[in-house]
């Protein structure tokens, strides 16, 4: 459960670095804090959640 | 690869060029074109005043000359046809002009209806993909959750799922206004107003009881189902049906409305281009984000809830294959999907006169380009990986290219739209891999990587590929000109598009996991063991799709007799 909740915590979070880019000037830099935001959420969605969904996976039973 | 580099580079650089100079290089054509078929400006006739003494002039065919048929055509719709406010007066001016102002919405009105039935038609084809794709022990419940996502979905939107999403979207100047949808929820957020969701329309009752409303109303709730839909086939063959209900509603009431709000409702997204210079703001075209993308999030969460099917995995993870039942049923629903795209994304206009609408034929044709290089790109990957052109990935490849397209097709070319095509038939394939592979989540039609993948891939590659020619009414989300991405000069745009990414990924994907999760504690999201061994036709359903068939369940070493006696 508390694996589960960092997950999408971890996830949210990928979500507000996307959206700081808004407050950065260079637009280079906007590109890298928005890429930076979705790895992030996506390491938040593959690495976290669904690793702690596949701890109690119905084939490892 | 170098090649095929080149080749790509040989097309868009001298485009760029192209681009770049169009006002430029488009303005002699026109004066040279002018000046071909206009005599001199100084022996042109002044320009007279139309009066209501020239209309009353205007006679139309007699009664007589009807009375006999027109098989030419030449008669029917004249002077007679427009309608007058006052008999008594007769044809003036005014009601000339009301005549022009009326048609132009009727074309509108009638055209976003018509694509919207299209789009509406689409239900049967996803119905028939994802039941070919299951095993005929499931037909039943497959089909089911096709049909009945529409009723659910539809009742959920009409509640409140369309009051959210374009509740604020008002002024519409394709369908005469839109007038009553005029209330945003908006918060200032980092020093700028977001809108966050619609107020009005809930019901459709009080002042949007509206023709224009209603049209609006038909063609995004078509829209809404789409999205619903994506999630039946992620979470197919284990998922029980009174979950599927609460997901649904859940769906079309909250999350899909919210995020339609933020990109086409005149919501955050749609106005990163107003309130933060980036490009034009987040840029959908037809939906890639807000319909694919937010059904392929929400059939993620839900296929990570709910689990692989018993048998997907062995004890080590290695995955087996698990074919559907009918191949044929698969590929005519592909038909009939690329068929309703034409709805999809032409429609997306809104209108087919005026305010650059005639660009429909462009993005009917990006459309038929992508969704045939997409299972072109696919049938390439399957071929050379695995030595056969697989069917049910090649119609995957076209269902990715389709989804891949429909975001920027309203804003590329046909060389855009070709490579973008490709591009998502390849992804496609490495993205079923990575999840079944990699991540282990058993997706039995592949809707996660179709539609969530190829999604995120059709939104970013609105930042790359949109040329700078479109123009909707001189403007894109309140930013004048044309939606312009990194390729042709705006990088900008590409940051809207990757903070739309990061939406659907942190915003909606959460909201959908956490949704499910609920129902998941509540209702209970699978089915028991034994049903799922069963098939779930008549544990779940009460009645076989196939009565008159013995059917064998492969792989795991028996028959399965479903003829219910």
């Amino acid at each position: 459960m508390a694996v589960k909740i960092v997950g999408l915590i971890v996830i949210v979070l990928g979500w507000f670095i996307a959206v700081s880019s808004t407050q950065v000037s260079n637009t280079g830099l906007q590109l890298f804090v928005a890429v930076l935001g979705l790895v992030v959420s996506a390491v938040g969605v593959i690495g976290i959640l669904n690793r702690a969904h596949l701890e109690h996976a119905i084939w490892k039973s | 690869m170098l090649i095929t580099a080149l080749w790509l580079w040989g097309w868009l650089v001298p485009t760029v060029v192209r681009a770049d100079d169009h006002a430029a290089a488009s303005a002699p054509v026109q004066y040279a074109q002018a000046q071909q078929a206009a005599p001199s400006a100084a022996a042109a006739p002044a320009p007279v005043p139309i009066t209501d003494a020239d209309l009353k002039a205007v006679a139309g065919p007699k009664t007589e000359d009807l009375a006999k048929g027109d098989p030419g055509g030449t008669l029917t719709g004249s002077v007679n046809d427009i309608v007058v406010s006052d008999p008594k007066k007769g044809l003036t001016l005014a009601d000339l002009v009301n005549m022009v102002g009326q048609n132009r919405i009727a074309i509108n009105l009638v055209w976003t209806l018509v694509t919207g039935y299209l789009v509406m038609f689409m239900q049967a084809g996803f119905a028939a993909v994802e039941t070919g794709l299951c095993r005929a022990k499931n037909a039943n419940h497959t089909m089911m959750m096709n049909f009945m996502v529409y009723s659910f979905g539809l009742f959920a939107y009409w509640v409140m799922g369309f009051a959210i999403q374009q509740g604020g979207c008002a002024p519409n100047a394709n369908l005469g206004g839109l007038n009553p949808l005029n209330g945003e929820f908006t918060a200032t957020v980092l020093g700028k107003p977001w809108g966050l969701f619609g107020t009005k329309g809930f019901f459709l009752s009080g002042s949007t009881y509206d023709v224009g409303v209603m049209v609006m109303f038909l063609f995004q709730m078509v829209f809404m189902d789409t999205a619903a839909t994506i999630v039946t086939g992620a979470a197919a063959e284990r998922w029980k049906f009174a979950a599927f209900g609460v997901s649904t509603f859940c769906l079309a009431a909250i999350t899909y409305p919210l995020f339609g709000n933020w990109a086409w409702g005149g919501g955050w997204l749609a106005n990163l281009g107003t309130n933060y210079h980036l490009g034009h703001g987040y840029a959908d075209f037809a939906g890639s984000g807000v319909v694919h993308a937010v059904g392929g999030m929400t059939a993620l969460a839900v296929a990570i809830i709910i689990g692989p099917r018993i048998g997907k995995y062995n004890r080590n993870g290695s995955p087996n294959p698990i074919p559907g039942h009918d191949i044929t049923m698969v590929l005519i629903g592909c038909f009939i999907l690329a068929f309703g795209w034409f709805g999809f994304n032409p429609g997306s206009t809104l209108g087919a006169s005026g305010a650059g609408n005639l660009r429909i034929g462009s993005i009917a044709v990006n459309t038929m380009l992508a969704g045939a290089t997409g299972s072109f790109g696919a049938i390439f990957y399957m071929w050379i990986r695995f030595g056969k052109p697989d069917a049910s990935m090649s119609g995957n490849g076209l269902l990715a290219g389709l989804v891949a397209i429909t975001a920027p097709s309203g804003f590329v070319n046909t060389v855009g739209a070709t490579i973008i095509g490709f591009t998502a038939g390849l992804l496609v394939c490495l993205s079923v891999e990575f999840f079944e592979r990699v991540m282990k989540i058993d997706d039995p039609v592949g809707a996660t990587s179709v539609h969530g993948t190829c999604g995120l891939w059709g939104v970013i590659s609105v930042g790359l590929f949109a040329d700078g020619t479109s123009n909707y009414g001189g403007s894109w989300n309140g930013v004048d000109g044309s939606v312009r991405g990194l390729f042709y000069g705006d990088p900008s745009q590409l940051v809207a598009q990757l903070i739309g990414c990061a939406t659907l990924v942190g915003v909606i994907f959460t909201l959908s996991y956490l949704f499910n999760w609920l129902v998941d504690i509540l209702v209970g999201q699978r089915v028991d063991a034994a049903s799922e061994l069963e098939g779930l036709d008549l544990p779940e359903m009460g009645a076989v799709g196939y009565p008159e068939f013995q059917l064998v369940t492969a792989g795991l070493g028996r028959s399965v007799d479903i003829s219910g006696q």
